[in-house]
């Protein structure tokens, strides 16, 4: 369990500037927890106090019920949090793959033989066996960020934070990284995904919307999205289906708004035409 | 009729047998494309689509004289591109390429510092410079209370509309957006879409679009070309593309939901006259087939 307590985050450039504004948030484990909200609401500050790569300038976070300072707890904490960024490249250190998956256990003074086993372990969970003896820029985008992920994988985190993991990827990259982010969260990771995408936004257990550092509204995505007009009030838009289910409905049309699947749409559309 | 229509009009972009090969002679060189061919007219909107890796940025490069081909020529309206200086600073007035993630490259500490560089680089009056920075500002959707404000205190949608004007600024015949909204939050991208949209539609701007978001490429272009490994595997009109499945799969590029609503509602028999390229088509389609 994370637990933000009261939690606010400032930048002095030289004005203050309140990123993120007294937050309460508890994370539970196993979780698969969702964060969206528009450009310059806080989503990436939010991730990076959780992932406790920024310490909060007001209230404290604690992580499985243990207050943690990111100066005095460094190493636990990175054994437990690990954070995923946008662009793969920015988190790739080495020149072949299977030394940038070792790059953390090295760096904690493990066994050669525990690394070569864990290396294996997690180049096998995350599909790139194959790849081992390659360099990095031999990859495509999506084996690049499952590389990325690999590397905080190998040190064991129960909790995985992403900050828009896909939105550089081409669609076969960002389908690959999202089924390895399920899976991930079914063997029991933590997991809290910030993104843009709608149709990745719908997999949490619970949605999270950040507007101007606060939280604007959470819940299940089925509650969340529904509220079509407060959504786009925050800059933004509530998966397509759903989105237009509700531009029906605004013109007299008997249909409910919620998340649909194609399917069942095409069939509630069909049948509001056969009533007329 | 049609074909006649089409062969009427300007080509903007004519690229005949293009190679290139980056760290060339060097054990890691890499082919980025092998003998690419395309054709653009004048006031198209075309997308290149492609996975990453398939030569899309080495192309776009080649189109404003960033790289230049090892084999075969790009033309611009008509003249080949050559490393003549004063045709390359002729050439990037004609073709404006906005990269990925633009408002990285903004600078100064005032919006119109930012927007008006370009301008002042062409040697035009203080006046002539003011009235393009205002109306570029205006054509992206803000206004001159922003001209004194710094980007960097802008929304990631505002900075990314000021880094277009500084592109607008120069007034291109042909726009290259790469990747144009990736980052952006959902209004932000309905934003920008619009926008593109709206050059193509009252400008008369060419439009080269390079995108993985197949939402945008099925809202925006009328044609595409798929890369695949340096080479055009596919190209067709935009509709036809997303109607060929086989293709789409065999090129790892997906079909949006959108788009196969429409298709599946046809075969319901619904009557529908236009393709679900966005949101509001879709709307008015569905709602005429309700009353």
């Amino acid at each position: 369990m994370i637990e933000l307590k009261k939690v606010s985050f400032s930048y002095y450039l030289p004005e203050k500037i309140d990123v993120i504004k007294n937050i309460d948030l508890t994370i539970n484990k196993g979780e698969f927890l969702i964060i969206i909200g528009r450009n310059g609401s806080g989503k990436s500050t939010l991730g990076r106090l959780i992932s406790f790569i920024l310490e909060p300038t007001e209230g404290e976070i604690l992580i499985d019920n243990k207050k943690a300072k990111i100066d005095i707890d460094y190493i636990d904490i990175r054994k437990k949090v690990g954070m995923v960024f946008q662009n793969p490249d920015n988190q790739i250190v080495s020149q072949i793959v299977e030394e940038d998956v070792a790059f953390g256990l090295e760096n904690l003074n493990y066994s050669e033989k525990e690394i070569n086993e864990r290396v294996n372990e997690v180049l096998n969970e995350v599909g790139l066996t194959e790849f081992r003896k390659f360099p990095p820029h031999f990859l495509s985008g999506g084996q690049r960020q499952k590389l990325a992920i690999a590397g905080i994988l190998v040190m064991e985190p129960k909790y995985l934070v992403l900050d828009e993991p896909t939105s550089l990827l081409d669609p076969k990259g960002r389908k690959e990284v999202i089924e390895l982010i399920k899976k991930l969260n079914k063997k029991g990771i933590t997991i809290i995904l910030i993104t843009h995408r709608m149709e990745e936004a719908i997999l949490g257990d619970r949605v999270l919307v950040l507007n101007d550092g606060e939280i604007f509204i959470q819940g299940k995505p089925e509650e969340v999205f529904v509220e079509v007009e407060k959504i786009r009030s925050v800059g933004l838009s509530p998966p397509f289906l759903t989105y237009l289910s509700y531009l029906i409905k605004k013109e007299n049309f008997d249909i409910d708004i919620k998340l649909w699947r194609l399917e069942e749409f095409k069939k509630e559309i069909s049948q509001l035409k056969l009533k007329i | 009729m049609e074909i006649r229509r089409i062969q009427e009009r300007n080509i903007a972009i004519e690229i005949k047998d293009l190679k290139y090969t980056y760290s060339k002679g060097l054990p890691y060189e890499k082919e980025a494309l092998l003998s690419v061919d395309l054709l653009i007219y004048e006031g198209e909107a075309v997308g290149i689509l492609g996975h990453t890796g398939s030569g899309k940025s080495t192309l776009i490069q080649h189109l404003n004289g960033i790289l230049f081909p090892e084999q075969g020529e790009v033309k611009i309206f008509g003249e080949k591109i050559t490393n003549d200086k004063k045709f390359l600073k002729n050439l990037r007035r004609i073709v404006g390429i906005v990269f990925q993630f633009p408002e990285d490259e903004l600078f100064a500490e005032t919006v119109y510092e930012d927007i008006s560089f370009g301008p002042k680089n062409l040697g035009l009056t203080k006046e002539e410079i003011d009235e393009r920075v205002l109306t570029s500002l205006i054509e992206v959707g803000l206004n001159e209370n922003y001209l004194n404000r710094s980007p960097f205190s802008l929304s990631g949608g505002e900075k990314r509309r000021v880094a277009i004007a500084c592109i607008l600024s120069m007034r291109p015949k042909i726009l290259v957006l790469d990747e144009p909204t990736s980052g952006l939050d959902p209004l932000g991208r309905e934003e920008i879409l619009k926008l593109i949209k709206k050059l193509k539609n009252d400008k008369k701007v060419t439009i080269v679009l390079v995108s993985h978001s197949m939402e945008d490429v099925l809202s925006l272009v009328d044609r595409v070309y798929i890369l695949n490994n340096g080479k055009v595997v596919l190209q067709g009109d935009t509709v036809s593309i997303f109607k060929d499945k086989e293709s789409i799969e065999k090129f790892d590029l997906s079909i949006p939901e959108i788009f196969l609503l429409g298709e599946e509602l046809k075969k319901e028999g619904f009557i529908i006259k236009e393709p679900f390229r966005d949101i509001e088509i879709a709307k008015n389609e569905i709602i005429r087939n309700l009353k």
